[in-house]
């Protein structure tokens, strides 16, 4: 007996595991399932009957989720439903997206749910429904919930079954509210079948408007020649409203874009043509409104399509009242693949207004050929400076002999602004003849014209032009020789030295032989051997008198160097006064740190003038600043030197923004120490935040420590700013 | 007929003359002036279309101007729009001799106000789902715009909106306003130039959104036209919080109005990475979402192998961080910007280098593009393309699976369900 109630007890036992595990089974293998469904965790191939049960199951788990009474909580079921389509309809998986879209049909006609939650199942079918989803969906085209019936007909839109679109036209056979109307045109629009275009015309005579300009709308977006007549006849019929006809013609320039890419340019030029003839008829009638953005599209469209259509209409075009029209035929000129509409606004120009006139230049400019000169050439004497200038621009990019020609009657007689421009059209115009024309200039004729034909052999570095600046530069009109020394700063080679060295001995002339000094510095600045280049000047001195040698002194600190740092050096110590200052002064502007300490010991001493002293220091204080490859140790040493020896206060605050530029550790603490003495607070404070922003890039820690110290002593406003940008890492 | 609609039967049939009539008869403070290169010293007459959270600045700023004018507000919600216009009108009231001044005229349709030909130019400043609708309507009548970023809710609506400008020859000007700022000009020109070798890994921040949410139905607020707030979006029952304008939420955090922060703030980032690679007519070809196979993060990659990451920590916390093969660039708003090489930031380009389009203020440049008809610095095709970006990161994030993008024929490839996206089919009476 008790065995017998043992055993019972036992099976009790083990059923109520059984029965324990069943129910909590379904619980976790929904979640499981659920996430294969949404392609969360993998999951072993499954048949579609297979599938059917499966998706069966999770909506069934889903359903009254998605409906519950706490409406927030209603979301992530939502998601679910949305991610198991999502991942259903990813390539090479029809099986299991047409067995959730069935699963989901069937829920949809059975089950009781919620408007929104029917709403959320139809936008699904939007995303994945096919062929099978057609049927369900028409029958809720009929639907009591507008709602709902909106969602239905934005799926069958996006159902790329051809049913679809019976199912829309039938739904629009027999539709009677206009928002309706409109929403199922538009879905068979969008749908783009030719077949729809019977079905859908009636509605461009329905009684609300809406509808007719939403029937024209999708009209343009089927495409094609059936639909463009139709439109056209919109713009022919007269009584046709005005807003209906703007429209369809705004869908005849939709339409042409569309042709276009498509290649087909005939029809998409027709549909051009007739958008702008009805455009252009409406803003001829003083009653009617002026559709010009209409003219704009239907002329940008023609340029694009049918250039040689476009060029006929150019003159009618630019009679236009309205200057964007007017602009716009130019600038779709620009981008066209022919120059036809170019040549004939060209042709037009000396006619147009002044503004009109700018824009076409600047066609002429971006686009022009040689036809184009002679109506150039109409305009370039015209009143109007900006018109001028403007031509001037086009001839220079035109070239030619004839444009060169006038640029140089312009440059020489001409003033201020246009003078210029001719001169710098001149200086880099290409074009047969140009060359030579400039080139017989320069050689012979009135002075005036000499001089700027000269100046463009320098600018136009015109190949072998030294020779020829040489020989002018000899000559005894000042004015050639001048022009031609300046031409030669942009020519002259570093084996042209020796050359320009001896004429600038022989030149007397002051204006001359300033410029002579600038073409001898142009000359030793391209030598590669610098200390050879310099001797040759050495040489040359020389063999000078006293003014010539002065002169050429100047130009030593053009390379630097070895050699022309002790002539400049024995310059600056010499008994002659002048030729002490013009060693000076050169030496004050040398490009190399050797000259540091020559400079600095000029500066700081006392038997010399002040404004040797000044500039010494100034050259000194430049070189340390800004000679990165010298040792920073030496730059250093010097830049105290200089500080702790200046002869005046104005000198020492020289000598501390100086170091400011210099990130190192003792210049620092020199600077702090400044910054907290009254004399040099502001100075050495700027000084040092400007230290702290260089020292970012090799120290960091230590340049933000210096900020915080800066912004410590609060010196001022602006120096607490740097000091708080530097500690947050940025330079300034 | 449906309230919304535009243009009554009466308007509709009176046709141009009535609907011109009407226009005229309408106050306006200065002669309607038609701009272009030929009149570059006329004031520029404006429409404001959307009267929301981000119009503030935007209203601010054409108020103080002085070759501006605004003529005209719109918004659906009837609060905004009277307190817009009486903003509008004390600002004038305040600076016109008295008596002079003829008011600025509110609408609750933006057709209405696309139909004055006294109004040269239009912001439009509306949730994202409005931008197309009204931005060609505008464009079609021959308005200039600008319109906030991101550009579209749609792929398709971009394509659409960038052929219509250069059909009509519009002045268009998308709100990627970092365009416009120093520093992100010299971080996409020391990318440009190479300065930091070979780009190879980009990383954005964009930041978070909470999740959508399924909300309770509210009352609608009286004065306020929810069906046409919700315009071409699916229909919902109405709750503030879904219309809500709030940077941190709001409608931005729905998918039915934008990308959510691959819109909204890709709209930015994602902008100025395409202009530094010098992509601003193409774009990514291949978008992966977080979570596919374990992908740490949203990844999208050009075909020259380059990556960008989204939400990956930068160096300084920067929003976007470009690594090269030689160096680093490091760029926030506020003017952030750092270098590694660090002497990168301060250095100034040759003349041979690439020079961006330079502008300094993002309205501005608009505003000077429209007198002299130039294209403005992000022009329709370059916001299209951005906007592209954020969409086909939402596609994928949405869609949980990675996507392949021609950006020459514009395709979504080999995915059919996918390529559905490109378009999103829209509400009645609201279609294109």
């Amino acid at each position: 007996m008790r065995s017998k109630f043992l055993n019972i007890a036992h099976l009790a036992i083990a059923m109520s595991v059984v029965l324990a595990c069943t129910s909590s089974a379904p619980a976790q293998d929904t979640e499981a399932l659920l996430s294969q469904l949404c392609g969360k965790t993998d999951a072993a191939p499954r048949n579609a009957a297979q599938l059917t049960q499966a998706y069966q199951k999770a909506l069934d788990h889903l359903l009254p989720l998605m409906s519950a009474d706490n409406i927030g909580s209603r979301y992530q079921p939502q998601i679910m439903l949305q991610d198991m389509g999502s991942h259903a309809s990813r390539p090479g998986a029809e099986l299991e997206r047409k067995a959730l879209a069935q699963v989901m049909l069937n829920t949809l006609e059975q089950a009781t749910m919620p408007d929104t939650v029917r709403h959320w199942f139809v936008l699904q079918l939007q995303r994945m429904g096919q062929a099978e989803s057609v049927p369900a969906l028409a029958k809720l085209l009929a639907s009591e919930d507008k709602h709902l019936r909106d969602f239905a007909r934005r799926a069958l839109e996006m159902n790329p079954d051809p049913q679809a679109t019976a199912a829309l036209e039938q739904a629009l056979a027999s539709a009677k509210e206009s928002t309706w109307k409109i929403g199922l045109i538009s879905a068979l629009g969008t749908r783009g079948s030719q077949d729809s275009i019977k079905k859908i015309s009636p509605g461009l005579k329905d009684s609300d408007p809406q509808v007719a300009l939403a029937t024209v709308s999708a009209l343009a977006r089927i495409s094609g020649m059936q639909s463009a007549k139709t439109l056209t006849t919109l713009l022919r019929v007269k009584g046709t409203a005005y807003p209906l006809q703007l429209k369809a013609a705004q869908a005849l320039i939709d339409m042409a874009q569309t042709q276009a890419r498509f290649k087909d340019l005939r029809s998409a030029t027709w549909a051009l043509d007739s958008a702008y003839q009805w455009a252009s008829q409406m803003a001829k009638d003083a009653s009617s409104p002026n559709p010009f953005s209409l003219r704009v599209a239907a002329i940008n469209g023609l340029m694009e399509c049918s250039p040689g259509v476009a060029a006929g209409r150019i003159g009618s075009i630019m009679q236009d009242p309205d200057p964007k029209v007017r602009a716009t035929a130019v600038q779709a000129a620009r981008r066209t693949l022919t120059k036809a509409p170019m040549r004939v606004l060209s042709g037009m120009l000396p006619e147009l207004d002044s503004q009109a006139q700018q824009q076409v230049l600047g066609l002429i400019c971006d686009r022009g050929d040689l036809s184009s000169v002679q109506s150039v050439l109409a305009v370039l004497d015209t009143d109007n400076e900006a018109v001028r200038l403007m031509a001037i621009k086009a001839l220079t990019a035109l070239g030619s002999d004839r444009s060169a020609t006038a640029l140089l009657q312009v440059a020489v007689t001409g003033d201020g602004n246009a003078k210029r421009a001719a001169q710098q059209g001149l200086a880099r115009m290409t074009g047969a003849g140009v060359e030579e024309l400039i080139q017989a200039q320069a050689a012979s004729g009135e002075t005036a014209p000499r001089v700027i034909a000269i100046g463009l052999l320098g600018e136009r570095r015109t190949a072998g032009a030294t020779a020829s600046l040489l020989a002018y530069a000899e000559e005894d009109t000042e004015a050639i020789s001048v022009a031609a020394f300046k031409a030669m700063v942009d020519v002259v080679e570093a084996g042209d030295i020796a050359a320009v060295a001896e004429l600038l001995a022989r030149t007397k002339r002051k204006q001359a032989r300033k410029s002579a000094v600038v073409a001898l510095k142009a000359a030793l600045a391209r030598a590669a051997h610098r200390d050879g280049a310099a001797q040759l000047v050495i040489d040359q001195m020389a063999r000078s008198d006293k003014d010539a040698k002065l002169s050429m002194l100047t130009v030593l600190n053009a390379q630097g160097g070895k050699t022309a740092l002790i002539a400049v050096n024995q310059a600056c110590a010499s008994t002659d006064k002048a030729l002490q200052d013009a060693g000076v002064r050169t030496l004050s502007n040398w490009p190399d740190y050797e000259a540091v300490a020559s400079l600095l010991k000029i500066s700081t001493n006392s038997n010399r003038s002040v404004t040797h002293s000044v500039l010494a220091l100034r050259g000194a204080l430049r070189l340390i600043k800004t000679s990165d490859a010298a040792p920073m140790d030496d730059r250093v040493k010097q830049g105290l030197y200089a500080l702790d020896h200046a002869r005046r206060v104005q000198d020492k605050k020289l000598a501390v923004a100086a170091l400011g530029s210099l990130p190192d550790a003792k210049v620092a603490k020199r600077l702090l120490e400044l910054a907290r003495s009254e004399d040099m607070r502001v100075e050495a404070g700027l000084a040092a935040v400007e230290c702290a922003g260089n020292m970012l890039a090799t120290d960091r820690q230590a340049a933000q420590d210096l900020a915080r110290k800066i912004k410590a002593l609060n010196i001022s406003d602006p120096i607490n700013r740097r000091a708080d940008n530097v500690m947050r890492g940025r330079r300034r | 007929m449906n309230k919304n609609h535009s243009l009554s039967r009466r308007r509709f049939l009176l046709g141009g003359a009535g609907a011109l009539g009407a226009v005229v008869a309408l106050p306006t403070i200065v002669p309607s002036s038609v701009l272009g290169a030929n009149a570059p010293s006329q004031r520029i007459n404006l429409g404001m279309i959307g009267m929301g959270l981000m119009m503030g600045g935007h209203l601010n700023g054409m108020l103080r101007r002085s070759d501006t004018q605004v003529l005209a507000v719109c918004d659906v919600d009837q609060p905004k729009l009277k307190n817009s216009q009486a903003k509008v009108d004390k600002t004038y009231a305040g600076k016109t001799a008295s008596g002079t001044y003829k008011g600025c005229a509110a609408y609750t349709e933006y057709e209405e106000l696309c139909a004055r030909p006294d109004i040269d130019a239009v912001f439009v400043i509306t949730p994202d789902h409005w931008h197309a609708l009204c931005s060609l309507a505008a464009i079609k009548a021959g308005k200039d715009v600008y319109c906030q970023k991101p550009m579209t809710l749609t792929i398709r609506e971009g394509r659409l909106m960038s052929d219509a400008c250069r059909q009509y020859g519009t002045v268009f000007q998308v709100g990627s306003q970092q365009r416009s700022s120093w520093a992100f000009r010299k971080a996409s020109e020391i990318v440009r130039n190479g300065w930091i070798g070979q780009v190879h890994t980009i990383y954005a921040r964009l930041g978070q959104f909470a999740p959508p949410a399924t909300l309770p139905e509210q009352p609608i607020p009286a004065g306020f036209d929810y069906d046409r707030w919700l315009g071409p979006t699916p229909w919902y029952p109405y709750n503030q919080e879904r219309v809500r304008g709030n940077y941190g939420g709001g409608w931005r955090r729905f998918w039915e109005y934008g990308s959510r922060k691959n819109g909204d703030w890709g709209a930015h980032h994602f902008d100025i990475i395409q202009w530094a690679l010098g992509m601003d007519d193409s774009g990514p070809v291949k978008y992966v979402p977080k979570g596919y196979k374990g992908n740490e993060y949203q990844t999208h990659y050009y075909a020259n192998g380059i990556r960008v990451l989204r939400d990956h920590a930068t160096t300084g916390g920067h929003m976007i961080q470009f690594i090269g093969t030689e160096g680093e660039v490091m760029v926030s708003r506020g003017e952030r910007l750092d270098t590694n090489p660090v002497e990168l930031a301060q250095a100034p380009l040759l003349p041979s280098e690439v020079h961006l389009y330079e502008s300094r203020n993002h309205e501005a440049n608009w505003l000077e593009c429209i007198k002299t008809r130039e294209k403005p610095i992000c022009d329709a095709e370059i916001g299209h393309r951005t906007a592209t970006i954020g969409h086909l990161s939402g596609i994928a994030e949405r869609l949980g699976r990675p996507i392949h993008w021609d950006p020459l024929e514009e395709k979504i490839l080999d995915d059919p369900a996918a390529a559905r996206w490109y378009d999103r089919p829209r509400r009645a009476p609201y279609v294109l």
